[in-house]
């Protein structure tokens, strides 16, 4: 077994031996280290972005999981109380309030305008008395508005059909889009790290081929380059965090209304909107660092393995 | 030490390197394999390390069956064996003290060991008073010595040294064959590979003959040549 002593020189090895091959492949070194940055970068964007959709669409549906449930007109106060207590009690209803003929020609009387009095006009207040049913998830609306249909003395429930179906989908489609942009990026970023250490293991193969002449384990001849794969992490996550920190400092020097739009792969946000919620601390610091770190370890574990065989 | 048993080496392609090779050496021997390019003296020499794996036979180096070995155990079979070759292998962007110690970085020793045992490989090969050199610094000779130094510094019981004369002029030729002797009186096995007539002529040691694959002369006290009785 190997001392503590001999174990910490060894890893004080193989850090020597990375920080030598990184200065001596500046160029590759660099190449490497800025598309790692960029994908963490990206990916770090991407869920802040599905984080603001979130957000966004939180408040949004809102309106979507409400349903307006309106009683026949023959159905009075009473009746509508009794209905209440039972849609109360659905378990996708989360409120319901009761919205009297009177409130309801009210709102109806705000959206016309006052030019029009609607009561002078038809002479009394056509309207019944309704509900108001707000449900825990725009996805449950549809259930629940057919179960409330069922119930006696309800005429008909309305609520957002299509909006909700579109708002689904358009979490499912956001979701899909990130996940295949991440792992196209993980797949170029490992791919530049592979290639990275091929021109190392390349560039050390005489020191290689020493190591193994004098009785190096596989591990240790593997060692450095792990720890070159840990380094481009760490510089990577670096970049990462300078390249935010360079877009907060831009979106402060610029300030405008952010906006949403719709192109040709899908709903995007302006980046503006996802730094709202950024804000360079520990745990955002630590993140970036265990997402880059392990990226860039998986990756050099892997090319060590493919191109250090055991003798 | 060494035993070879009915080793035969074929390449891919079909070319026999080693046909029914029988060879023991002794611990604390001294062997001077000769012949021809070609012959098989390096093919034999990476059979010990086991950088080759024979297609019949049995290799055995200081009581391991080296054709039986895991691929994970080698690294501890060659920290058994020493190595020296034609191409010396130093580190140019390394000085020659670190040149020395990376043998002993590399095999996991701690700081204190490499500060102890670096000056005393040093200083068997005559090196010391260079040890903060760059390789570029020394002459071909200085860096065989080196070299030697770093294959001596983690104590082998076997020396293999492959034609550790051909690049140099005859004075430094005889050095490192002086240096050899020394180290092989300290009780290290040495088989060298060499083209040298006469540094084997002089020594007059044991003289293995490899012509065509085959082991065709064994003899105590050799020439280059066979001589005639």
């Amino acid at each position: 077994m190997r001392s503590a002593v001999s174990w910490l020189s060894l890893l004080a090895f193989f850090l020597e031996e990375a920080i030598v091959n990184l200065r001596r492949h500046g160029l590759v070194t660099i190449a490497t280290v800025t598309t790692i940055a960029v994908t963490i970068g990206v990916w770090v964007f991407f869920s802040l972005e599905a984080m603001a959709w979130e957000k966004l669409l939180i408040w949004e549906g809102r309106k979507l999981e409400r349903l307006c449930v309106f009683l026949r007109p023959e159905a009075d106060e009473k009746t509508a109380e009794k209905l209440l207590e039972q849609v109360q009690k659905l378990p996708e209803v989360v409120q319901v309030r009761f919205v009297h003929k009177d409130e309801g020609l009210k709102k109806l009387q705000q959206m016309f305008g006052n030019s029009v009095p609607l009561e002078d006009l038809v002479g009394h207040n056509p309207l019944p008395h309704a509900l108001e049913v707000t449900c825990r998830s725009p996805q449950e609306a549809a259930e629940c508005a057919a179960k409330i249909k069922r119930m006696p003395m309800v005429d008909e429930v309305t609520f957002p059909a299509v909006a909700v179906q579109r708002y689904v989908q358009m979490v499912r489609s956001i979701r899909w889009r990130n996940h295949v942009l991440s792992v196209l990026l993980a797949v170029i970023a490992f791919i530049l790290i592979f290639n990275a250490l091929r021109v190392s293991v390349y560039g050390r193969r005489n020191e290689i081929r020493i190591m193994q002449l004098v009785g190096a384990t596989v591990w240790t001849v593997r060692g450095p380059l792990l720890m070159e794969g840990l380094l481009y992490g760490i510089l990577g996550a670096l970049g990462t965090l300078l390249l935010t920190k360079l877009l907060l400092v831009l979106n402060a020097v610029f300030p405008t209304e952010p906006t949403y739009w719709t192109g040709f792969m899908g709903n995007w946000v302006e980046w503006r909107i996802l730094l709202r919620d950024v804000q360079i601390d520990g745990v955002f610091v630590s993140q970036v660092l265990l997402l880059s770190m392990g990226l860039s370890f998986f990756s050099a574990l892997i090319a060590a393995v493919r191109l250090v065989r055991a003798v | 030490m060494v035993l070879l048993r009915d080793v035969t080496v074929r390449y891919e392609g079909g070319v026999t390197a080693l046909q029914n090779v029988n060879l023991t050496v002794e611990k604390s021997e001294f062997v001077f394999l000769v012949g021809p390019t070609g012959a098989g003296k390096t093919t034999l020499l990476k059979l010990l390390t086991r950088e080759l794996v024979p297609n019949e036979g049995t290799v055995i180096v200081a009581g391991r069956d080296v054709t039986k070995m895991k691929p994970s155990q080698v690294p501890y079979l060659r920290r058994l064996i020493g190595t020296v070759f034609q191409d010396i292998l130093l580190l140019p962007d390394r000085t020659v003290w670190e040149n020395v110690a990376f043998a002993l970085r590399v095999t996991g020793s701690s700081s204190r060991e490499i500060a102890r045992e670096v000056p005393k490989a040093l200083e068997t090969v005559g090196m010391l008073h260079k040890a903060k050199s760059f390789p570029s610094e020394l002459s071909g000779g200085e860096k065989q010595k080196v070299a030697l130094a770093r294959a001596l510094v983690v104590k082998p019981l076997v020396l293999l040294a492959d034609e550790p004369t051909g690049n140099l002029d005859p004075t430094s030729s005889l050095e490192i064959v002086d240096l050899l002797l020394r180290i092989n009186r300290q009780g290290t096995t040495v088989i060298m590979a060499t083209h040298d007539r006469t540094i084997v002529d002089a020594y007059r040691k044991r003289v293995v003959e490899i012509v065509g694959g085959r082991i065709v002369r064994d003899e105590l006290r050799g020439a280059f040549r066979r001589e005639l009785a």
